[in-house]
């Protein structure tokens, strides 16, 4: 597997405006993430709100310029590229956003949206026509949809579009932000069928934001695990869903259907803190049922645990034991089905 | 080019509003006294009984009655005649056209200077935004009757000196709400991809932030009318406004003061065209208003609201 | 299940219109349900179906645009459509509680939360303000909010979505209201947070003894809290029954279509990533198609689902299918 987009302590910090004697403060909304990410292959970012996944995909594109740390895509560090240069390298990454009414500009049709990218790479009038008719064809989009308005579409139809408008100009990586948490379930399935069909077909790298596990689960090769601000664990989904390392991920695991029962499933108590007020050491130690007194001093590393499986935690023999250490934290989950029935 | 679409898009917008406004009564009120109005100042020379008298040519009906020549109403003069003896009605009828051509020309000049300033303040933030919004807040302060002064002072009276001292006087609160529209409209979606996608900010201006950011101008423009219309009247009828021979029912009803125990009809008729034409834009105003708000999120043309069905959900049997 | 048997709320062939420039929306088509006291019944249905008109119908609070074209709704006895209106205000909010999607803009955020629930106890408890304030420390806690003093001091916006939704759960319960209607509580809050909300609805139901109509688009949020359930599509109900027993063997061609198109992490790399997609289009509530409104896009289409509406027929225990594939 050849590394497409290589993310390397990417940090983005936003500044919170204080009195003026005062030290300033920082929303540290991404602090220092690294991953990989395969060419070819779909890689998934879950997370809650509040962990900056959304914030990670904007500076990734450099849509948020980020704070510090670098994007490096096929061997070209894109994070600092100027004018010229930008611009062609922009042409490689497009951004599919989660709602799919306001990713387009109500007062343009159909045409406009998706030819807009190409207007930008100054492609000649003549040719964008086509491109953009190519690009709705590819999204299963017949051609009277040109002259349609956002208001005229259905939220499915819609995200088709901001689809076709993301590969118009014949990217090579796409970040989806959501594309599918605003659309009902049939749509969803129909949607997430269209970009599986994509990727085989144009040979797509897809780095896929979501708080829905079931869908990560399914689509995605690969996972990374984010908490307020940093990367807890990454691994290839079949071996995060089989045997997550990480308490956190664990906690995220216990609310799906027919979990593995390779882990002590448990519900999380309380409330994720600010991302203003992060906690000392591990961020995630105060909710964390297998904390101990390192925890709040020293901030894990990521780390291999096994094979490609990474994982940033001080106790991974205790959670693999299934030592709690704080009970208050740590509310069980019936094994396996985890209190919920399956559907056939 | 490129302002071309935007312009376009602008006035598909604009058309996309007004179709469904007709159901409205308000609407159609208001839109048939503008209407009114409009056409009398387009064709003033056609409609006015005496148009020569109109303009300001000397008059003169040598009036039996009163030995100023102001005649009342008769059959040679459907209003009357004002003091220099030209027909009221005519003078009326061109003193509308007055009121109009200024009151159309500050508010285009208040939306295009409001719109460049605010829009760029909103949409750029930063040094711009202070910069341009600090010189909004000197004009903002300035009120429009002691700056109109100061230019007559300067520059002697005229249809021009009111002009400028209305136009340099109103774009500000446009420029405000230009402001805080594009404040808005930057954060969307679809402007944060564009500029994802290498779209230059000229371009984002012109196409994405001016067709969104319209709709509440669109209100404010139509009750500006009218309350320009009103200001010019009042500056007018202090003398610092146009002047004769320039038919301007401020004048008019400045003249008419001293008179109006015994010419009645000589405040009378000015004051009502002017209150029509006042009334018919504050109505164009408030019923647009009812309709664009941020009720539809997104562009005037998305599905307006619903009509009013006689039938709501009250007990069936009552 | 845990029901009695003592029926609070029955719904009979209602029938629902929005007038709409575009034409009319035929919103709630022949809709059928009843509720037992302290039973919980879960309406899934994707947008389009009708389920958030059904639930503000069920307390008259629809906007002027709507028309009633046929049906009844009776709770406890009483017609909700023909009580007159000073009737239907001792039943809102007391009687019949709801807690909606979005707790952002349910709450006010210009007052603090002691002031909305004190408010509430007020006027539907007839107590006192310092006997309201007390009992309404009683229900912050009844629904696990750490510092119920703290978050009565605190405006909305103070507090996490979570937080929020539990403030208006408690809100909801104040009254001991007979039902409570949820319109997609979980839908704006994280899964972990879901999760919590969902058991606490779940304990929440055994303590205080009250019925609960279930508002959502996911099945995995039914089948966690509700005992029953009822499918929704284009304004009707396809398929109602026990929640364990639609889950294993769903009979609706819908029902298993939504079923099959729900998204499931991967057990194996073999495993193929496409899902089970429904085919043709969401329905178009401006012009149903005659018969059964699932038709084109049923597998299983035949001739008499084009022409005949189904009506609904047993095919087991509790378990009631609205289609011609099954005897009637």
């Amino acid at each position: 597997m050849t590394t497409l987009v290589s993310v390397e302590s990417l940090a983005k910090y936003f500044p919170v405006s204080r009195l003026p004697l005062t030290k300033k403060q920082y929303i540290r909304a991404v602090d220092g993430v690294s991953f990989e990410i395969g060419a070819n292959t779909v890689f998934g970012l879950v997370g809650e709100s509040g962990s900056g996944k959304s914030t990670l995909g904007m500076s990734m594109l450099r849509i948020l310029e980020p704070t510090s740390g670098r994007v490096v895509m096929d061997g070209v560090d894109t994070t600092h590229l100027k004018g010229k240069e930008r611009a062609k390298w922009s042409s490689q990454m497009s951004y599919v956003y989660q709602n799919p009414v306001s990713s387009l500009d109500p007062a343009w049709t159909v045409e406009q949206s998706v030819s807009e990218p190409l207007a930008a790479a100054d492609v000649p009038s003549k040719e964008r026509r086509e491109r953009v008719l190519q690009a709705l064809d590819a999204v299963g989009l017949p051609q009277y949809f040109l002259g349609r308005y956002p208001h005229e579409l259905s939220g499915g139809q819609s995200q088709r579009v901001a689809i076709a408008r993301a590969l118009v100009r014949r990217p090579r990586f796409i970040i989806l932000d959501e594309p599918t948490s605003a659309l009902d379930v049939s749509i969803q399935a129909q949607l997430l069928n269209l970009l599986m069909d994509l990727q085989a077909e144009f040979g797509l790298t897809y780095f896929y934001i979501s708080h829905d596990l079931s869908v990560v689960g399914r689509v995605c090769d690969r996972i990374a695990v984010m908490y307020l601000g940093k990367v807890v664990e990454v691994a290839d989904a079949l071996d995060l869903f089989a045997s997550p390392l990480h308490p956190y991920s664990q906690a995220l695991l216990s609310t799906t259907q027919g979990r593995s029962s390779s882990y002590l499933g448990f519900r999380l108590t309380g409330e994720p803190p600010s991302p203003r007020n992060p906690p000392s050491g591990c961020r995630f130690n105060t909710r964390c049922p297998y904390a101990t007194s390192i925890c709040s001093k020293e901030e894990p590393k990521l780390t291999e645990a096994k094979g490609t499986h990474f994982v940033a935690c001080h106790n991974l023999d205790l959670v693999a034991k299934g030592k709690v250490q704080v009970q208050g934290n740590f509310r069980p989950v019936e094994a396996a089905q985890g209190g919920q029935r399956e559907a056939n | 080019m490129k302002v071309q679409g935007a312009v376009g898009r602008t006035v598909g917008g604009f058309a996309r509003t007004l179709r469904p406004l007709f159901r409205e009564k308000m609407f159609v009120a208001g839109f048939i006294m503008v209407g009114a109005m409009v056409f009398i100042a387009v064709f003033a020379p056609w409609v006015s009984p005496y148009p020569a008298q109109g303009e300001g040519q000397t008059a003169v009906t040598t009036c039996p009655q009163s030995a100023a020549g102001i005649c009342p109403p008769s059959l040679a003069h459907l209003f009357g005649t004002e003091q220099t003896g030209r027909d009221l009605m005519s003078r009326i009828f061109f003193g509308i056209r007055t009121s109009i051509e200024i009151s159309v020309l500050v508010v285009l000049l208040a939306t295009a200077i409001g719109l460049a300033v605010g829009l760029t303040a909103g949409y750029f933030g930063g040094v711009i935004d202070e910069a341009l919004m600090r010189v909004t807040d000197v004009f903002l302060s300035f009120p429009h009757l002691i700056l109109a002064l100061v230019i007559v002072a300067v520059l002697g009276p005229g249809f021009t000196d009111v002009l400028y001292a209305l136009g340099f006087t109103w774009w500000p609160s446009f420029a405000r709400l230009a402001r805080a529209q594009a404040l808005e409209i930057r954060n969307r979606p679809y402007v944060v991809i564009a500029k994802a996608s290498g779209v230059s900010n000229r371009s984002i201006l012109l196409r994405h932030i001016l067709p969104n950011a319209i709709s509440p101008l669109l209100v404010m423009i139509s009750v500006d009318l009218g309350a320009v219309v009103l200001a010019e009247a009042g500056l007018s009828f202090l003398g610092l406004g146009v002047r004769p021979p320039t038919a301007d029912l401020g004048v008019i009803i400045a003249e008419s003061a001293n008179q109006i125990t015994t010419a009645w009809w000589y405040a009378l008729f000015p004051g009502i065209f002017l209150v029509i034409l006042v009334l018919g834009f504050n109505l164009l105003g408030d019923s647009i208003r009812d309709r664009v708000d941020p009720r539809l999120r997104g562009f005037i043309g998305a599905p307006m609201g619903l009509p009013s069905v006689k039938n709501p959900l009250a007990p069936r049997r009552k | 299940m845990s029901h009695d048997g003592t029926e609070l709320l029955r719904v009979t062939d209602l029938s629902l219109d929005y007038a709409s420039p575009q034409g009319i929306i035929h919103a709630l088509n022949g809709v059928n349900i009843t509720l037992n006291r302290s039973q919980l019944l879960g309406i899934v249905g994707e947008s389009g179906s009708g389920k958030s008109t059904l639930a503000y119908a069920l307390i008259r609070l629809l906007p002027r645009n709507a028309v009633v074209r046929s049906g009844e709704i009776l709770f406890d006895g009483k017609s909700i459509l023909d009580a007159p209106e000073k009737e239907l205000k001792d039943i809102r909010g007391k009687k019949i509680s709801m807690v909606f999607q979005d707790p952002m803009t349910s709450l006010n955020p210009l007052f603090k939360v002691r002031d909305q629930i004190v408010r509430v106890l007020e006027l539907h408890r007839q107590v006192d303000k310092k006997a309201a304030g007390r009992l309404a420390i009683d229900f912050l806690k009844a629904v696990e909010l750490p510092d119920p003093e703290q978050v009565l001091d605190s405006y909305p916006f103070q507090l996490s979505g979570g937080m929020q939704q539990r403030v208006m759960i408690a809100m909801a319960l104040s009254t001991q209201p007979d039902l409570i209607i949820a319109d997609e509580p979980t839908s704006a809050v994280d899964a972990t947070i879901q999760v919590q909300i969902l058991e606490l609805l779940s304990r929440l139901r055994h303590e205080h003894q009250f019925s609960m109509l279930f508002i959502t688009h996911s099945l995995e949020v039914v089948s966690a809290v509700c005992d029953s359930v009822a499918v929704m599509y284009a304004g009707s109900m396809v398929e109602t029954g026990n929640v364990s027993d639609i889950f294993s063997s769903p009979k609706h061609p819908y029902t298993q279509a939504l079923m099959a198109a729900i998204p499931r992490p991967r057990k194996s790399a073999e495993e193929a990533k496409r899902l089970k997609s429904i085919s043709g289009s969401p329905p178009d509530l401006l012009s149903l198609p005659p018969g059964c409104k699932f038709n084109p896009r049923c597998p299983y289409v035949f001739d008499r689902c084009r022409t005949e509406d189904p009506s609904f027929r047993k095919v087991g225990p509790g378990h009631e299918v609205a289609c011609h594939l099954y005897k009637e």
